[in-house]
């Protein structure tokens, strides 16, 4: 009876049903789910990076017949008697020094920026959107804004402060003044980004957590070291090791605002990387520019896993 | 159109703008003239759209009446009896690009059977070896006469001896260094368009407020530091002003470093290019002289890249030493109070020069393709004079000679140092031994500001050229 009241069962309907579970089950599905990722990043990431490996052994200047080179380029880069030595390592020392002094201004100023844009106030999305804004500039429109607002001799604030009365201050060709002056455009440029990815994080803290706290008679500020840092560790983490890697990628700031002056001293190894293997001057080693890359690639991926492992051990 | 009109109601200054970040570009590209390569087109167009309209005298010259009285012409290169069609790539971004467009326009009207394609580009180097990677050269380019070492190498010239030699081209129909310098391993792969070189300006009306007498420039040391002294002191403005900081200083303090080094005798390297003699006795002259200028107050300190441009323009700079390329948009902003002409000879005679040549390149082309790209770089060569409104010297002497280029404003006047012009000699990246990281105005720019002594800065990027002389030797054999 019930046997004959039920549908006979129909081979192409429940077969694709059954099949897509068992795909679900099976050891692959993981990696199907990854593929148009992979492949996004195989052919935009993994080709070039394995292509700029052997442009690092070639002598490869677009034109002309690269010819296989082994480590040379590397070994220039370790050889003091080398022309590109003094630059490149000088650089190299520049961008650490940026990104010692821009890391903390910038995850600092966009924690504290979040903390304020977190509240119950009119007007909040308001500024939430004034900080993020500058971000969505390019850096050439930034360089060159800062760069008339700097410069000694016509710019705003030189205007501005010669209007007062006094002097006119070099911001960008001498030291420390042009370094500040780099962090100070920096941060204008970017700190909204980390301020909106430490908002979110904020919003995720759950408020019970905050209540707890007041009931027990913390005080804002130690709500805030007790729950608000502790909460947010992991946000922190990635905010800071994506501001390290922004800060050691910084080309156009010092390329557009001081062009690497005075001297070399804010000219950064990635700007140097950039003259050595795209302008005339460098004469196209794209060779010697792929090895310079790798370089500063390698010290990024070091300076990453140091970040993850401090974090982890606090964490412990 | 907008961003032109949009420069005309934003000052002086803004065009300035264009020029600082260009050169930066331009610096490492070749170091040569044109100040409008720019990073960013539109800063570049703000900079380029200043060009003013040559009186009518000048602009009522047919380009075409400038045919080379008594030179060899181009009789011997005729247009290809098929139709072709060429790319003519070149880096000018600037206010200076419609001037060679119209030659090349001209060009297109007068020969129905070769027609060019006016390609601009903006890093013309990096594009051209992009594009040889591509295999998608055009046919003709601009070459700076330094960048020829370097592009030749890498396989993007092609050598023109046939053309030179059916068109019967000379050092005498050029001058003496820009054809000298334009040999590369023997052989010839550009025919030079014009010579861009420092040049000197001075403001009559604070001549006239300093008892100076605005018709009679310095033409010596002690006349030029008499001046600028005087002018500081009396019309309160700087005399002159030298640039010591800023994206530009390499370039701009480079290429007056290198004018009073090439009058006091320097030479860049020894007789095989194998070792920099920059930190030479002319070298340190050359560094020290400018410092004097900071160091007894004429200048002000700590003067920024082309601030002293602007100064200049608004009138508050008395005397400037600039690329011929400035030349329009002084005349613009200074009118009848413009005087132009050779630059004082500080130490002796020579002056920092650059050349823009024409090109063939090693694409692949017919035989009618490769004899209109020689057409074409034929007649434009005879046919520079338009290119001379737009600041620059024509490189023909037959040009240069003809009635209706004395007739230009300004230009002429300037024209009148033309022998002792002074080009890079041919080796590979030889405009960065003067504008790159470690090159002479880097060393010049640290002994102006007292950062460094001066034999001490030019020792240091002396021996980083030695080097780099060194292993260009054994990569390119020269």
């Amino acid at each position: 009876m019930t046997a004959a009241a039920a549908p006979p069962p129909v081979a192409g309907t429940t077969a694709p049903t059954r099949s897509l579970r068992r795909i679900g089950e099976t050891w692959y599905a993981g990696y199907l789910f990854i593929l148009p990722h992979f492949l996004l990043f195989l052919f935009m990431v993994g080709l070039p990076f394995f292509y700029n490996l052997y442009i690092a052994l070639t002598d490869y200047t677009f034109g002309g017949e690269a010819q296989f080179v082994g480590l040379e380029n590397f070994q220039n880069l370790a050889n003091p008697d080398d022309y590109h030595f003094p630059v490149f390592w000088n650089g190299v020392w520049n961008t650490i020094l940026f990104v010692l002094t821009s890391t903390p201004l910038l995850v600092g100023a966009g924690l504290g920026l979040a903390v304020l844009v977190d509240g119950k106030y009119r007007g909040r999305n308001f500024f939430r959107a004034l900080f993020f804004a500058p971000w969505t500039l390019g850096i050439a429109v930034v360089g060159l804004l800062w760069w008339w607002l700097l410069n000694s001799q016509s710019g705003l604030l030189t205007l501005f402060l010669q209007g007062l009365g006094a002097q006119s201050v070099s911001w960008l060709t001498t030291n420390p003044l042009a370094w500040f002056s780099i962090n100070v455009a920096t941060l204008w440029w970017t700190v909204g980004f980390n301020t909106i990815i430490l908002l979110a994080g904020l919003q995720a803290i759950s408020p019970d957590l905050y209540e707890a706290a007041s009931i027990d008679g913390a005080t804002k500020w130690q709500q805030f070291k007790a729950v608000t840092i502790p909460s947010l560790r992991p946000i922190l983490l990635l905010v800071i090791t994506l501001q390290v890697i922004a800060s050691f990628n910084m080309v156009g700031q010092s390329q557009i605002m001081t062009g690497g002056g005075p001297g070399n001293e804010t000219r950064t190894a990635l700007l140097y990387m950039y003259e050595t293997g795209f302008t005339n001057g460098g004469q196209f080693q794209l060779g010697q520019a792929a090895a310079m890359g790798l370089i500063v690639a390698a010290m990024m991926v070091v300076v990453s896993i140091i970040n993850f492992r401090v974090f982890r051990s606090d964490e412990a | 159109m907008a961003i032109d009109e949009r420069a005309d109601r934003i000052d002086a200054a803004i065009a300035m703008a264009g020029r600082s970040v260009s050169r930066r570009d331009l610096l490492k590209v070749a170091g040569a003239g044109v100040g409008y390569a720019a990073l960013a087109a539109i800063i570049s167009a703000c900079g380029g759209g200043r060009a003013t309209t040559p009186p009518a005298g000048g602009a009522s010259v047919a380009p075409g009446a400038s045919a080379a009285p008594g030179g060899s012409g181009g009789a011997a290169i005729q247009p290809p009896a098929t139709a072709v069609n060429l790319d003519f790539w070149n880096p000018f971004t600037g206010g200076d690009g419609p001037y060679l467009k119209k030659i090349v326009d001209q060009f297109n009207s007068e020969t129905p059977n070769v027609q060019v394609k006016f390609s601009t580009q903006k890093d013309l180097y990096g594009s051209l070896h992009a594009a040889k990677a591509a295999n998608k050269l055009p046919q003709v380019s601009i070459v700076h006469l330094d960048a020829i070492p370097q592009n030749a190498s890498d396989g993007i010239f092609q050598p023109i001896d046939d053309l030179i030699s059916a068109l019967g081209l000379s050092e005498a129909d050029f001058t003496e260094d820009v054809w000298k310098n334009g040999l590369w391993k023997d052989h010839r792969y550009g025919v030079p368009l014009d010579t861009h070189t420092l040049s000197f300006y001075w403001n009559k009306a604070l001549f006239r407020t300093a008892g100076l007498d605005p018709e009679t420039p310095p033409t010596s040391k002690d006349d030029f530091v008499a001046a600028a002294k005087a002018i500081t002191e009396k019309a309160g403005v700087p005399g002159f002003m030298v640039v010591q900081g800023g994206g530009g200083a390499n370039f701009l303090l480079g290429i007056e470093w290198a004018t009073t080094f090439y009058q006091g005798g320097g030479e860049w390297t020894n007789e095989d290019f194998s070792e920099s003699l920059i930190n030479s006795q002319a070298g340190v002259d050359s560094s020290n002289f400018w410092k004097s200028l900071v160091d007894d107050g004429i200048s002000p300190k700590g003067t920024e890249s082309d601030t002293e441009i602007a100064a200049f323009k608004q009138g508050k700079n008395g005397m400037v030493m600039s690329g011929i390329w400035e030349t329009n948009g002084y005349i613009e902003a200074l009118k009848d109070d413009l005087g132009a002409g050779p630059v004082p000879q500080i130490f002796g005679k020579g002056v920092w020069s650059g050349s823009h040549n024409m090109g063939i390149t090693t694409r692949e082309m017919s035989a009618e393709e490769k004899q209109g790209a020689q057409y074409f770089i034929s007649w434009i060569s005879e046919h520079s004079l338009e290119w001379a409104k737009a600041g620059q010297i024509p490189a023909r002497q037959s040009v240069v000679n003809s009635a209706e280029f004395k007739a230009l404003p300004v230009i002429p006047d300037i024209q009148k140092q033309q022998a002792d012009a002074r080009f890079f000699p041919p080796f590979p990246a030889a405009g960065d031994a003067l504008f790159g990281p470690q090159g002479a105005g880097q060393a010049a720019v640290a002994a102006v500001t007292g950062k460094k002594d001066a034999k001490a800065a030019l020792d240091e990027a002396a021996a980083n050229i030695t080097k780099q002389l060194k292993e260009n030797k054994a990569k390119y054999g020269f």
